[in-house]
């Protein structure tokens, strides 16, 4: 019985297009993985597109996006008899229910099963395709296209399939197989969460049902060596528990569904029939004829007839509910982890919760919109109702509008209600911070995004005539429009119909200049919406035909119903008028640029300039600028004007300038030379001018190259990234000169050849037609050695700037304020700095607020005045910023050397852009970093304080000493400040504060190497690698000071200090710290040196055992087991054993004192001290005072340690009583 | 008013040809639309009631082309379709007056009204609050009949609507609706002679999409009176009989097949005459059809 079933099951899909079709389209997509470029999931250049960790995730992913089809498979089997009225028939056949079931559960299963091979089938095809280029392919590896089929794709297949099987045994519901799937996808995200919190690992594998994360974590710190030949272990680590455990869960909630279910009629139509009715009313006089009233209005009140019902009809429906619910449940789960993350959070400001709240529930919107949108265009034909309703007399375009109504008041009704969850979060966390009026504009934009959708979701619906194909192709439009439009080229704004335009709101600056675009982008949307609901209103389907041509007939008929052409014409022409004037902003006012074009651009100005990189050039040694800001004229703008003083620093006279301007459209460049010059070549695309000076300047001889910047803003420009946030570099005028908060740089003018311009990816150079090109000059290069890292084009220079700005805002730049004054209704300020500093540029304006103080050094000398400009609202940490200077003032001085200024400020600009930067005595800070961070809670790991005096710390590091512009320069600029900042954080953080960030320093370390893309390189050969230059350097440096001494490191950093303060031509490079270095560290130490900046070198230490024993006088003692393994790794991570004589701390501790993880240790130290260890496995024993608790090798994970979490375990007690040993 | 239509046809995408050439002239009064499964019945009906595109052909009512002035047909429209649900969870009152706002019944009181007078004509009263989905079929039926007569139809177009009702209710919608019969078009289809003959003055017969008589019952039945005879036989030579004449039918009495048979020409040998039926009509009209294709 079984068998035929099985059979018959079997036979039925395999003859079912559908099972070939979804083979078909894993089969496409794994191949897609394999041959297009931005379809791979390696990551990183450098891993190959077939590697077994890139395939890895590619099944991964492909089971989890495929959960649809799983369900489609799944859920079906038993529905397919109730949907046809078989069970009438099926079930009075002597089946079993055991054969029946697992005859329809196991053939789909394995149609399922199939199906998903289609990605091994796919991914094989794709890397034997010839035109695939050998370098990223590695060798195809059959088990790599198997152990991921098998371990991810099927297990994820059967336990999907379990749940959605028995979903519909249980509800005998296709709608809550479908919920089924959403529930599952949640719980998918919210692991997704879970895995980007570093702590807890082990936990958050387990609960993600799809084993990605578990995956994740056991391939977390593989090196690019390792995910290039490393097959992915689904025997063991996470992987093997995380796969039992769903596996379980699926075959559980199979059999729970199975123990439920009974061979009948889904109970929902079984009911029974009411009995006629009891009594027969007396027949009161004859058929009453009602009059009908057909005049004007009867259209209006029929649909508000038709709205309401059907709003009440969804709303009341108990999938929408559950929909809604989870939708809640997600937003306060992530509000709930938004305000646990152990890296820091951030006062709720409501623009912040408005994001929170609209990120995490749009994907229930989507869900919603889609699923109710099938719904409501199939409520009538799902009851058969729709002959009875059809035939009524109301307008065609009524049962399609009213939809399209109804479906919008229930979103706008979902929409209210996660707005009341974002107060709610706001009140209970700080009420004071709700901003009515905010939540009013966001839900407007919002709505009108949802209210697009909806009508795009209704008009597919309607015009597919399927409800399922039409769920499916809106996944696919949600797909094309909100993840894959970059990537297929769709960058324009008119082509992503429907994505909702990005934007950035600002505590400061509001929606400023957005404002103009979205109202613009937005109103060409709504107009094409309208217009699709009236294309679609023609194509409604009404009676009972439903083939193609008779319903263009139909339509046809519809077009010659008076009103209907005009308002057509009218939509069509919003429309265009609309979409006209965005294009007319975007691409004829502004110039509009895609990614590629960027790219071709960058790489023609490298072909062209190149050749003039060796070419002498004078350098900057003065500027003088005169910057007139107008941050709220229409059109808002700046001018900036001013001189370059450049001097001739070479031997040689200099005959040719090559000056580099900013290219943007809507900026005119002037420039003039104070001596008689040609202009040989002027090249707007690139921003370049080639001037021949008549008279070649002279060595030791100056010139003045005068400048007058004009831009105007000039409507708005089109967006390139989806985000909202504009990368710096490419950022554009408009983002800079702002309404309230304008951060300008330089003007923009470079002289000499700009490295810095070139195309840095490998993979975009050969697009290109580019050779691979080394990143950075060599450590000892002459050149190099000449040039300051980050103004190659500058040594120190004299500044001067006058600013003036709107009479209300506050201008500065770097240097000291001289004078201001006020002078036709504009504010003037004037500054100067009183000696000389990097050509580093800023110049910033808005309405601030300022907190002021002063730090005395106690050694003497003037006092430091302390300035916190910012915006009235922020004011929550303005105190502790000052502080942290106070106290990092305090100790650079003291360890490093003096302050070379009077003053030190920091100036809030709107988020644009998130990052602080340290400009001579002046420090931007965007208001995301640092001003809204929520210090409330003291537990929770202070950023504020860091990030300032990290900042700070680059006015010795970055302004004192300013490093080659070679290999190794991010150690000397960035290491040392985060370096600086640590040692700051260290004397104000508890230690287990200090703990958990420096294992942040690590993680990101460790995460960072993973998506390396050409070659890691030892922390003083880095190059503009942030991942070492900040993190490991970060780890290196606390280290070393934890080995030798705060002293003596800070001692040696002194003296370097001392030696290239100020020095430049040849500016100082990592060698030249090293040696100072090198002279601090004793002998016996000496090796640290050469494994933490000279080589790549990790450990791989272990506590095997731990035991304790307690003997009669009341002591311990304790038995330790310890693995120890250090291994140098190459550029790609593989690794090699070196023989070990290395200091390791080994530490024995009391009980927890807070909260921790297992491998973390909080408790009290009994025996903590550094033990030189030579073996691979050791066994060590102490003698404690209290009963031990923990124990650890390396426990505080001050060394570079992949495996950190098996360094510390709790100390078991053992019952036999060792003999005393010698204690060590 | 009148109900016109001329040379109707309609093929579906699936090749079946459900009218052929159809031509009716319908007054006002109760016509019987009288056919077998499958004949085009509905396939008319669906057509007439704007639900359906004929591929050729017109219908005109009065002076609406019904057939492009959709709006003006449905505004008197009342039809009753062969088969169709109801939301489950909503009771007949709270639907019933949803759809007699949507026939443009908007006085509120006057809504009222209506639907209770529809509810007590279609013996719903008791059960007006019960959810639908928890109605019998014969309830379903009478519900989708009051939705019909809701607001005043000049058109009436029900189909096949005594199916599934007992005979009390199936007379007394049968008397409902001669009672509004009289003053509007009021077309009835089924495959029951007996619901023709009973209240219909007008009647046309369609088997396989064409009209194979069309008349008052009386003028149907003209043609073919005196021309039927009926015998008693056994099974076993019921075949001998079909070969030798042209069956009209043949029903099991007591358990012995008493055969009606059409002749031109007199027949004896244990045939006696038979009173034509307008069954008889219907029977013989099919069993021509078929014989001829």
């Amino acid at each position: 019985m079984f068998l035929h079933i099985f059979r018959f099951e079997l036979r039925y899909r395999f003859t079912q297009p559908s099972t070939y079709l979804f083979f078909g389209v894993f089969v496409l997509f794994a191949f897609l993985s394999q041959t297009v470029d931005d379809f791979g999931f390696n990551g990183s250049p450098k891993v190959h597109v077939n590697s077994p960790d890139a395939l890895a995730q590619l099944f991964f992913m492909a089971s989890i996006l495929g959960m649809f089809v799983t369900a489609a498979v799944l859920g079906t089997p038993i529905y397919r008899d109730d949907k046809d009225g078989m069970t009438g028939l099926v079930y009075t056949t002597p089946i079993t229910k055991p054969a029946y079931l697992a005859g329809r559960f196991l053939g789909s299963l394995l149609a399922i099963w199939f199906i998903y091979s289609g990605i091994s089938v796919g991914a094989l095809l794709g890397m034997l395709a010839p035109w695939v280029e050998a370098s990223k392919l590695g060798p195809i590896m059959p088990l790599a296209l198997l152990g991921p089929l098998v371990g991810a794709a099927w297990v994820n297949a059967l336990f999907a399939g379990c749940v959605f099987f028995a979903a519909y045994l249980l509800f005998r519901s296709p709608l809550v197989v479908y919920l089924g799937g959403i529930v599952l996808f949640v719980l998918y995200q919210v692991s997704r969460i879970f895995t980007e919190s570093i702590s807890s690992d082990h936990l958050f594998c387990l609960t993600d049902p799809f084993g990605l994360a578990a995956k994740n974590i056991d391939a977390n710190y593989w090196t690019i060596a390792e995910r290039n030949t490393r097959l992915v272990n689904f025997f063991g680590g996470e992987l093997i528990q995380n796969r039992l455990l769903w596996a379980g869960v699926g075959l559980s909630i199979l059999a729970l569904g199975w123990a439920f279910f009974r061979l009948g009629q889904p109970r929902t139509r079984a009911r029974k029939p009411q009995s006629e009715a009891e009594t027969v009313t007396p027949t009161t006089g004859g058929l009453r004829r009602s009059p009908q009233e057909f005049g004007a209005g009867l259209g209006r009140w029929q649909l508000w007839q038709l709205v309401k019902v059907q709003f009440m009809n969804v709303v009341r429906a108990w999938p929408f509910r559950v929909l809604a619910l989870l939708g809640i449940i997600f937003v306060l789960f992530n509000a709930y982890y938004t305000y646990q993350d152990p890296r820091g959070i951030q006062m709720p400001v409501t623009y912040l919760i408005l994001k929170l709240v609209n990120d995490n529930y749009t994907l229930f919107a989507l869900i919603i919109i889609t699923i109710y949108a099938g719904e409501l265009v199939w409520r009538e034909r799902d009851t058969h109702l729709q002959l009875v309703f059809d035939a009524l007399p109301f307008s065609t375009w009524l049962p399609f509008l009213s939809k399209l109504l109804a479906l919008m008041g229930v979103l706008a009704l979902l929409t209210l209600v996660m707005d009341g969850v974002g107060v709610a979060i706001q009140l209970y966390r700080a009420s004071a911070l709700v901003e009515p009026l905010l939540y009013v504009k966001d839900f407007a934009l919002q709505f009108v995004n949802l209210t697009v959708l909806c009508a795009i979701a209704l008009a597919v619906q309607t015009v597919v005539n399927n409800k399922y194909v039409g769920h499916a192709l809106m996944m696919v439009y949600y797909g094309v429009v909100f993840l894959l439009a970059d990537v297929l080229g769709l960058h324009h704004a008119l082509l992503k119909f429907g994505a909702a335009v990005p934007y950035t709101y600002s505590d400061m600056n509001g929606y400023g200049h957005l404002v103009a675009p979205l109202l613009a982008i937005n109103g060409y949307y709504l107009a094409g919406a309208l217009l699709l609901v009236l294309l679609t209103g023609l194509l409604w389907v009404r009676g009972t035909e439903t083939g193609l041509r008779t319903r263009l007939h139909l339509a046809g008929q519809r077009l010659r119903t008076p009103g209907v052409r005009p308002a057509l014409l009218a939509s069509a022409l919003l429309m265009l008028g609309a979409g006209g004037w965005v294009f007319y902003n975007a691409n004829i006012l502004n110039e509009y640029l895609t990614p590629k074009t960027l790219e071709a651009r960058q790489a023609e100005a490298e072909r062209r300039y190149k050749r003039y990189e060796n070419l002498p050039q004078p350098k900057i040694t003065a500027i003088d600028l005169v910057a007139d800001l107008y941050p709220t004229a229409s059109p808002r703008g700046y001018r900036m004007r001013g001189t370059y003083t450049l001097r001739n620093k070479e031997s040689q006279a200099i005959d040719t300038l090559l000056i580099y301007y900013d290219n943007s459209r809507s900026i005119s460049n002037k420039l003039v030379l104070d001596r008689p010059a040609q202009v040989l070549r002027d090249d707007p695309d690139a921003g370049v001018r080639l001037y021949r000076l008549r008279q070649p300047l002279a060595a030791g001889d100056s010139l003045t190259l005068q400048f007058d910047m004009d831009y105007r803003a000039r409507g708005f420009t089109s967006r390139l990234k989806g985000t909202g946030v504009f990368d710096w570099a490419t950022i554009s005028p408009e983002d800079r000169l702002t309404a309230n908060g304008s951060f300008l740089n330089d003007p923009g003018l470079h002289v000499g050849y700009l490295p810095a311009t070139e195309l840095e990816d490998d993979e975009a150079r050969q697009r290109n037609g580019l050779k691979p090109k080394a990143r950075v000059l060599s450590l000892n290069e002459p050149r190099g050695r000449m040039q300051a890292d980050f103004s190659p084009d500058g040594d120190y220079v004299r500044y001067q700037a006058t600013v003036s700005t709107d009479p209300d805002q506050v201008a500065i730049t770097p240097g000291y304020l001289e004078k201001e004054w006020t002078e036709h209704g504009r504010r003037y300020f004037r500054y100067r700095m009183d000696q000389p500093m990097m050509p580093m540029v800023s110049v910033l304006s808005a309405r601030y607020q300022v907190h002021r103080e002063s730090w005395q050094n106690p050694a003497g000398g003037p006092p430091v005045a302390i300035e916190i400009y910012h915006d009235p609202k922020h004011n929550y940490n303005v105190r502790r910023m000052a502080e942290a200077l106070r106290k990092g003032l305090a100790y650079y001085t003291q360890a490093f050397g003096p302050y070379q200024y009077r003053q030190i400020r920091i100036l809030e600009f709107p988020r644009y852009k998130s990052f602080a930067q340290s400009f001579p005595n002046t420090v931007p800070f965007a208001e995301s970093a640092g001003f809204i961070d929520d210090l409330r809670d003291k537990t929770k790991p202070d950023l504020t304080f860091f990030i300032t005096n990290h900042e700070l710390g680059h006015q010795w590091w970055g302004h004192q000493v300013v490093s080659a512009n070679v290999q190794g320069a991010g150690m000397l600029v960035e290491s040392l400040a985060e370096y600086s900042a640590i040692m700051t954080a260290k004397h104000e953080f508890t230690p287990a504060h200090m703990q958990q960030f420096m294992r942040r320093e690590l993680d990101r370390y460790l995460r960072g190497r993973r998506q390396e893309r050409q070659k890691e390189r030892p922390l003083m050969l880095v190059e503009h690698q942030p991942y070492i230059h900040y993190y490991k350097g970060g780890m290196v440096f606390y280290a070393l000071q934890d080995y030798i001494g705060e002293d003596k490191l800070n001692g040696a950093l002194k003296a370097f200090l001392n030696k290239s303060r100020y020095q430049h031509r040849p500016y100082p490079n990592t060698a030249d710290l090293m040696s100072y270095i090198r002279q601090a560290t004793p002998d016996s130490l000496q090796y640290l040196l050469r494994d933490m900046f000279e080589t790549i070198t990790l450990y791989k230490n272990e506590l095997k055992t731990a035991s304790y024993t307690p003997r009669p006088d009341g002591r311990y003692d304790v038995s330790l087991t310890i693995k120890a393994e250090k291994v140098r790794a190459d550029s790609l991570g593989n690794e090699t054993t070196v023989p070990l004589a290395d200091y390791l701390e080994v530490g024995v501790f009391g009980p927890d004192q807070e909260q921790a993880e297992a491998w973390d240790v909080r408790g009290k130290p009994l025996v903590l001290r550094k033990i030189k260890l030579t073996q691979p496995e050791t066994t060590l024993h102490f003698v404690v005072n209290e009963k031990p608790a923990k124990a650890g090798v390396d426990p505080y994970q001050k060394l570079i340690d992949r495996y950190y979490y098996d360094n510390v375990k709790y100390a078991e007690q053992k019952q036999l009583a060792a003999k005393p040993v010698a204690v060590r | 008013m009148e109900l016109r239509i001329r040379n109707l046809s309609k093929t579906y995408a699936n090749g079946v040809r459900a009218l052929r050439d159809v031509s009716l002239t319908i007054p006002n009064g109760m016509f019987g639309l009288l056919g077998p499964n499958g004949a085009g019945k509905s396939s008319l009906m669906r057509t007439i009631a704007t639900l359906q595109e004929p591929d050729s052909g017109s219908i005109t009512l009065g002076d609406i082309d019904v057939l492009t002035e959709k709006d003006r047909v449905r505004q008197v429209l009342g039809y009753l379709p062969q088969e169709f649900g109801l939301y489950p969870g909503i009771s007949a009152e709270v639907l019933l007056d949803y759809f007699a706002g949507l026939k443009g019944i908007r006085d509120a009181r006057e809504r009222k009204l209506a639907v209770e007078s529809l509810l007590q004509q279609t013996n719903l009263w008791a059960a007006r609050k019960k959810a639908l989905g928890g109605y019998s079929g014969g309830m379903r039926q009478r519900f989708g009949i009051a939705v019909a007569l809701l607001g005043a139809p000049q058109l009436i177009i029900v189909d096949e609507p005594t199916a599934g009702l007992d005979p009390t209710e199936r007379n007394r919608f049968l008397d409902l609706l001669s009672e509004i019969g009289e003053n509007v078009v009021v077309i009835l289809s089924t495959h029951i002679v007996e619901d023709v003959t009973e209240l219909c003055p007008h009647m046309a017969i369609i088997a396989q999409g064409e009209v194979v008589a069309t008349g008052s019952p009386t003028d149907v039945i003209g043609e073919i009176r005196g021309k039927v005879y009926r015998t008693k036989t056994e099974k076993a030579a019921l075949a001998q009989l079909r070969a030798q004449h042209e069956v009209i039918s043949s029903k099991l009495v007591a358990g012995q097949p008493v055969v009606r048979v059409f002749s031109e020409t007199a027949l004896n040998d244990g045939f006696q005459p038979a009173e034509a039926t307008l069954e008889d009509v219907y029977f013989h009209r099919l069993a021509r059809k078929e014989r001829v294709g």
